[in-house]
């Protein structure tokens, strides 16, 4: 079945590009001028809200002001004939009548003129509506405000939608809005004010990880954005010096956290076990740990007594509620009697599945989770249809946009050439030829469709799918109608004159092609080509400090975020132990991401496979690139460099290796892997990127006129070497080409006027040599000679 | 020389002598365990019933069905005859006597002979309705009871074991005790005025009366409560809560159903699940199973894991949740289903096939004919139902306060507090009204049933009132039950059965009652013949399969 999804909060999608309004025809706009004049004022629609104050003081009652969208400010076409604003809810909750939705629209001038009515919806359910139609009094300079209870039971747990009507009328003209008239509204004045209740917490470990998170929910403003200062709401705690599964735990922990899209990375504060008492004071805790390194931790009876019957190779996934009610806290622990029990409890905490299917809580596991033969045919590559199950119906007129989710297709594919959308639609027969529709799929456009009088009523059409497109979960397609059905008035108005229909069976054929794409700026999209995110291997140099697993819980959390319908991820994390054997056999069959100082790179390959970079140790003061020997001072010291290359472990894998010189060059390494503004710059497969997010590229196996340490000093000498006189050291690459033109036309134009000058040089002492002897020799035959 | 243990040591020892008595006590959950409580006078000890009708005139509920099932609460080996065919060495000689007279009138005629025989015993009897009167002037009754010409009252309250409580209405039958009479009296009625208090129940000698017929309800309740004295019993168990989640169904909200079974085993509390294994698509008309559900199926297991006990409640569930076995618009029994036991053993199978494991049946709208009750009873040991009381109509059903045995042999757990609605704020109060009641009184089940789609604040709701009742919730599993298919027999507790099998491998499986598997045996039987299959101890639940003779 289909699923409306959210387009404005919560859910980072492209802000969808707005198609200009189609231009009216003279005689609708005209109308539109010589109509019900301009209606101008703030409708204040104050719903009596009884019992707010009493119910905000209520024993147990709680108040939240929810926004409707991220943006401060969000505007939209006044020709549109609907907009849906999405708010997700949480479910320890219980929501109580007293709520109410306030929405404050400010409207181009001269757009109150073309709205009858505007019908404020709340799940589908009229809350309120305002009649415009012929109020001369209404000015709309201080905006619309419009305010509506929301009983209790109209909410839910979840998404829910405000909608916004638009009943809008040309006047006698019927002209639409202007292209430029469009609605905005702030979000600070359009929010939905919610009165809830608490309920009891208790251990729910299939709905890992919203419960320990979703309180976020009722605090979007707790994260100012102007000091950027974000209030971490989960802490994930993990021994100081971990071993592989705890990493892996961890990898794992921060992938189903990604998954999440209404907290980010810094809602999730990573420590050592050490801080278990200051962090359990503070907030919701993820406990990774084994059995024997559970000392100090203050875990309930009935977990306690669980973990000290665990038998070797059993893990243990717990939930437990702690403190004093009011200031309760809800800990997830994830342990086992050794590595390889714990390795299990992470595992089960990975896939949602096995969470289901794990015994009570606290769930001894006692086998490795798999994944079951229908998810493992979901996921398998090849054809992948979806269908609309049932009828998408946009009103108009003017303007009309609905988005579904049309299937999964993992970031590491891409839409190809042969993919395509059989689209089946109908409209009202009165629409003018001015009517179209567009279809996007991701927010790219790729069908405009023209409606009206020349079309049927009934229309199959095969769309070709934007191919190259890369794949994103979920797809989005949206699909945009300008439904032009000329004059229409407001008063008795029974039946809508504009509409489209996509029937129900409209479906998405694709056949999509993996990412075969070698910089080193697509080094996700190899590691996203399985849902569930197994083909993604983290190698690292060696065993990470906390601040370093601090920087690869981003990474991590960012793989679940592009993963986030899948209900298994288990990214495999491998620490460099000295033991290639075992390495090899966990890196086969996955794209890598060796992370560690280049001094470690070429000593973790295996024998045969080297990088460009070689650095003997972090002393050393020379470094080999491509072969060539450099001064490691002439580099910038916190320089990040990674490789892209084919997996030494598997031959249709890749290898990407990032690191510093001597350690992880954490900022550097964070924009070369976490910026997708440097990723963006970063088209060869071997890069550099430097702690202020400088870059250099190149591509390794192409002729180029300079060496990758030359770019590199060009590109990003070290700050400190940096001085005025050296501006064009640093000038952009375009710059710098254009300097190389000069210089070698200027040496050509040198060398070939030398060239011509000694060729000349050389004819003239030939000529002269020629002419000495015919003299000479003419001089001997006038002095008797034979000739 | 070894120094004497000091005084100060001897605090120490005792904890440990504590602590080993204790270990070495025989389980003292067995001690507090949930079942019919046994006689005083001794086990298998029979009951008596002499009635003179089964019901009062131009009356369709059936009072005599309901007092047994009111009776079997005790574990005594329960007789009926009709006054006419009694004689009077079966009312001295029966352990327990009940002299049941629902309707005035009846018995004068033919109570001459058996009225000596009543005053001559020495064991408990127990005589209810109509006709104390006889009994006036016949020692040791001679100073009790007097001739009353008074008509009947309802009453509105009773006054029993110091406490006043509701009643809907039930009518006294007009009886009047001698001033002078040395009487435990044990209930007072009160009507409309109340302060005319009317005597509704009382003991003389070896006699107890009762005024007035238990019907299903309040004083049903308390009727129930006196039978415990009646028979000595000494063991009562605690009074408990029952809570049965009804309508989860494949095309529930899983997510949110597993939410509500997680907050139920996080306060520990278990819960009867009851569940149609097949049903009808109310918009296809198909009809589907559990094998085209397995979402469905997951969550009957994630629930069976976390203190869920299943029970199935009908085989077929169709659209509008009609009554499986009764046409309920003319008030009549559907055609007997000749297939009705082949589809239940079908259905057994089915659950057992996807690690499900029923312990009990419930009729769906607590309607279903006698044949048809007596072809459940062959599957199943357990109900969890009210169960109709006969043929008549099935607006006539036993409200029990307790467990009890009907009369196919079935263990009947009640269902006595109704269902929490959906809306209206009282709901709450009323259920915790209801449940304060049943539990003030002895060795009682208060049963209440929730509806699978009811949001969770309603869930949290009704769980704390319950949990506010101070009184533990009873786990069916606890109860002893069997079920038996062809081939297949399940049991838990201390049940047993005897099967005829035939040569061939029998397998044994012991499962925890999260229906995991935690052994399992094989043996390979030579003969035919009787075998009596009975708990080896392990897990909670066992399952024997075998060859059926005769198959």
């Amino acid at each position: 079945m289909h699923r409306l999804v959210p387009r404005f909060l919560f859910v980072k999608l492209p802000k969808p590009v707005r198609p200009a309004v189609r231009s009216l025809s003279p005689n609708v706009f005209g109308r539109a001028l010589g109509g019900f004049g301009r209606l101008a004022m703030v409708v204040v629609l104050m719903n009596s809200m009884p019992g707010e104050g009493q119910e905000a003081g209520s024993v147990g009652l709680e108040r939240a002001q929810l926004p409707l969208f991220t943006e401060s400010q969000q505007t939209f076409p006044g020709a549109l004939a609907s907009q849906d604003y999405y708010v997700l809810l949480p479910q320890h909750v219980a929501f109580r009548d007293g709520s109410f939705l306030q929405l404050v629209l400010h409207p181009s001038p001269g757009l109150l003129a073309h709205v009858c009515a505007i019908d404020v919806l709340c799940n589908e359910r009229a809350v309120t509506s305002t009649n415009l139609h012929r109020s001369n009094s209404v000015d709309g300079s201080e905006g619309l405000r419009l305010r509506a209870e929301i009983p209790g039971r109209a909410l839910v747990a979840g998404w829910n939608r405000v909608s916004l009507r638009f009943t809008l009328h040309s006047g006698n003209q019927g002209a639409a809005p202007e292209m430029a008239m469009a609605w905005s509204l702030r979000r600070s004045e359009s929010f939905l004010d919610l009165v809830f209740e608490r309920l009891p917490s208790f251990p729910e470990l299939s709905r890992f990880p919203a419960t320990l998170t979703e309180e976020k929910l009722l605090r979007p403003d707790a994260d100012s954005p102007f000091t950027d200062t974000i209030v971490p709401i989960l802490s994930i705690l993990i021994p100081g010096r971990c071993r592989e599964t705890h990493l892996r735990a961890t990898a794992i922990v921060a992938a189903r956290l990604g998954q999440l899209g209404f907290i980010n990375d810094r809602h999730c504060h990573l420590e050592a076990l050490e801080s278990w008492k200051n962090e359990v004071s503070r907030r919701d805790i993820i406990l990774i740990a084994r059995r024997d390194q559970l000392g100090g931790i203050e875990l309930s009876d009935q977990v306690t007594a669980a973990v000290n019957s665990l038998k070797e190779e059993q893990g243990l996934v717990a939930e437990f509620v702690i403190g004093p009610k009011g200031r309760q806290r809800r800990v997830l622990l994830v342990s086992g009697a050794d590595d390889a029990g714990l390795e299990k409890a992470a595992l089960t905490v990975g896939s949602s599945t096995a969470l289901g299917a794990a015994p009570p809580n606290p769930a001894v596991i006692d086998s490795l989770a798999a994944v079951s033969p229908n998810l493992e045919g979901e996921t398998a590559a090849g054809r992948i249809h979806w269908k609309l199950e049932r009828e998408l119906r946009l009103e108009g007129p003017y303007l009309a946009e609905q988005s579904v989710e049309a299937g999964r297709l993992s970031p590491g594919f891409l839409v190809s050439s042969d993919d395509r959308l059989e689209l089946k639609f109908s409209h009202s027969p009165g629409l003018r030829e001015s009517s179209s529709l567009e279809v996007r799929l991701n927010g790219v456009p790729f069908g405009l469709l023209p409606l009206g009088a020349g079309t049927g009523l009934t229309t199959s059409v095969r769309l070709p799918l934007p191919e190259g497109l890369t794949g994103r979960d979920p797809m989005m397609l949206t699909f945009r109608a300008t439904l032009d059905a000329g004059a229409i008035d407001c008063a008795g108005r029974s039946n809508n004159p504009a509409w489209l229909s996509i029937a129900a069976g409209s479906a998405l054929n694709m056949a999509p092609k993996s990412v075969e794409l070698p910089g080193v700026r697509h080094w996700q999209s190899w590691m996203l080509k399985d849902r569930f995110a197994r083909r993604a291997a983290y190698l690292l140099a060696s065993t990470p400090s906390v601040e370093e697993v601090r920087m690869l819980f981003r990474l991590w959390f960012d793989l679940g975020r592009s993963l986030p319908s899948s209900p298994i991820l288990w990214p495999e994390v491998v620490v460099d132990n000295g033991s290639p054997g075992a390495m090899a056999k966990r890196l086969e069959g996955r794209s890598i991401l060796l992370l560690g100082p280049i001094s470690k790179w070429n000593a973790i390959l295996p024998d045969g496979h080297s990088t460009a970079l070689r650095f003997p140790s972090p002393e050393a003061t020379k470094v080999s690139i491509q072969g060539r020997w450099h001064d490691v001072a002439d580099f910038d010291p916190s320089l990040a460099f990674a490789q892209i290359m084919t997996s030494p472990w598997d031959e249709n894998e890749k290898l990407v290796l990032a690191g510093g010189w001597s350690d992880l060059a954490i900022p550097a390494l964070h924009h070369l892997l976490l910026d997708p503004e440097v990723a963006q710059r970063l088209d060869g497969n071997l890069v550099a990127v430097d702690a202020l997010g400088r870059t250099a590229d190149y591509e390794l196996g192409a002729s180029s006129a300079e060496s990758f340490a030359e770019t590199i000093q060009r590109q990003m000498r070290p700050v400190s070497q940096v001085g005025e006189g050296d501006a064009k050291l640093v000038a952009s690459p375009d710059a710098q080409q254009a300097e190389k033109r000069r210089w070698s036309k200027t040496v050509s134009w040198l060398c070939g006027s030398l060239l011509t000058l000694l060729v000349a040089a050389r004819l003239y002492f030939m000529w002269e040599q020629a002419r000495m002897g015919r003299r000479l020799f003419e001089a001997e035959k006038l002095a008797g000679g034979r000739g | 020389m070894k120094p004497m243990p000091s005084l100060t040591n001897l605090p120490r020892a005792f904890t440990w002598i504590i602590v080993l008595l204790l270990a070495a006590a025989p389980d003292l959950r067995a001690a507090v365990r949930v079942s019919r409580p046994a006689p005083g006078l001794r086990d298998g000890a029979q009951t008596l019933v002499v009635f003179s009708a089964e019901r009062p005139a131009y009356s369709l509920n059936s009072e005599l069905e309901l007092l047994k099932l009111q009776l079997q609460r005790v574990t005594t080996r329960l007789e009926t005859l009709p006054l006419s065919s009694v004689t009077s060495n079966q009312v001295v000689e029966a352990d327990y006597l009940v002299m049941f007279h629902p309707q005035a009138g009846d018995f004068t005629a033919a109570a001459t002979n058996l009225l000596p025989a009543f005053t001559a015993r020495t064991n408990p009897s127990l005589w209810i309705g109509y006709g104390t009167e006889q009994l006036h002037g016949l020692p040791p009754f001679t100073n009790v009871l007097e001739p009353v010409l008074a008509s009947g009252e309802a009453m509105t309250v009773a006054d029993y074991r110091g406490r006043n409580w509701p009643l809907t209405g039930e009518f006294w039958i007009p009886v009047r005790l001698s001033p002078a009479a040395k009487v435990d009296m044990l209930i007072h009625g009160s009507g409309s005025s109340e302060s005319i208090r009317r005597p509704l129940a009382w003991k003389s000698g070896h006699a107890t009366f009762f005024s007035a017929l238990p019907s299903s309800g309040p004083l049903g309740f308390l009727f129930s409560d006196l039978l415990l004295d009646f028979y000595g019993v000494s063991n009562a168990p605690t009074s408990r809560i029952l809570l049965r989640i009804d309508d989860y169904q494949a095309a529930s909200n899983h997510r949110e159903f597993r939410r509500v079974v997680d907050y139920l085993h996080s306060r520990s509390r278990p819960f009867v699940l009851s569940i149609a294994p097949s049903w009808q698509d109310g918009s296809t008309g198909a009809v589907q199973d559990l094998s085209s559900a397995p979402d469905f199926v997951a969550g009957l297991r994630y629930a069976q894991q976390r203190g869920g006990r299943i029970v199935l409640r009908g085989l077929r569930r169709d659209a509008g949740d009609r009554a499986e076995f009764w046409d309920i618009e003319i008030d009549r029994p559907l055609a007997s289903d000749p297939l009705l036991q082949e589809r239940l053993n079908q259905s057994v199978q089915l659950l057992l096939k996807y690690g499900l494991l029923p312990l009990g049946w419930q009729t769906p709208q607590y309607s279903a004919s006698r044949s048809d009750y007596a072809t459940i009873a062959r599957i199943f040991s357990t109900g969890v139902e009210r169960v109709q009381l006969s043929d008549l109509t099935r607006l006539d059903q036993g409200l029990l306060s307790t467990l009890s045995a009907d009369g196919f042999g079935r263990l009947i757990v009640p269902e006595n507090l109704g269902h929490m609605p959906g809306s209206g704020t009282n709901a709450v109060a009323t259920i915790r009204q209801r449940a304060e009641l049943l539990l003030q009184l002895r060795g009682t089940v208060a049963a209440c049933v929730m509806h699978a789609y009811q949001p969770f604040e309603r869930w949290v709701a009704l769980i704390e009132t319950l949990e506010g009742l101070k009184a533990p919730f009873l786990d069916l599993g606890d109860l002893d039950h069997w079920v038996r298919t062809p081939g297949t027999l399940l049991l838990t507790g201390d049940s047993k059965r005897t099967v005829h099998i035939a040569p061939g491998p029998v397998t044994w499986k012991a499962f925890d009652r999260g229906g995991r598997l935690m052994a399992a045996e094989q043996e390979t039987i030579g003969a035919a013949g009787e075998r009596l299959f009975q708990r080896q101890g392990k897990g909670d639940y066992e399952i024997f399969e075998f060859t059926e003779a005769g198959r």
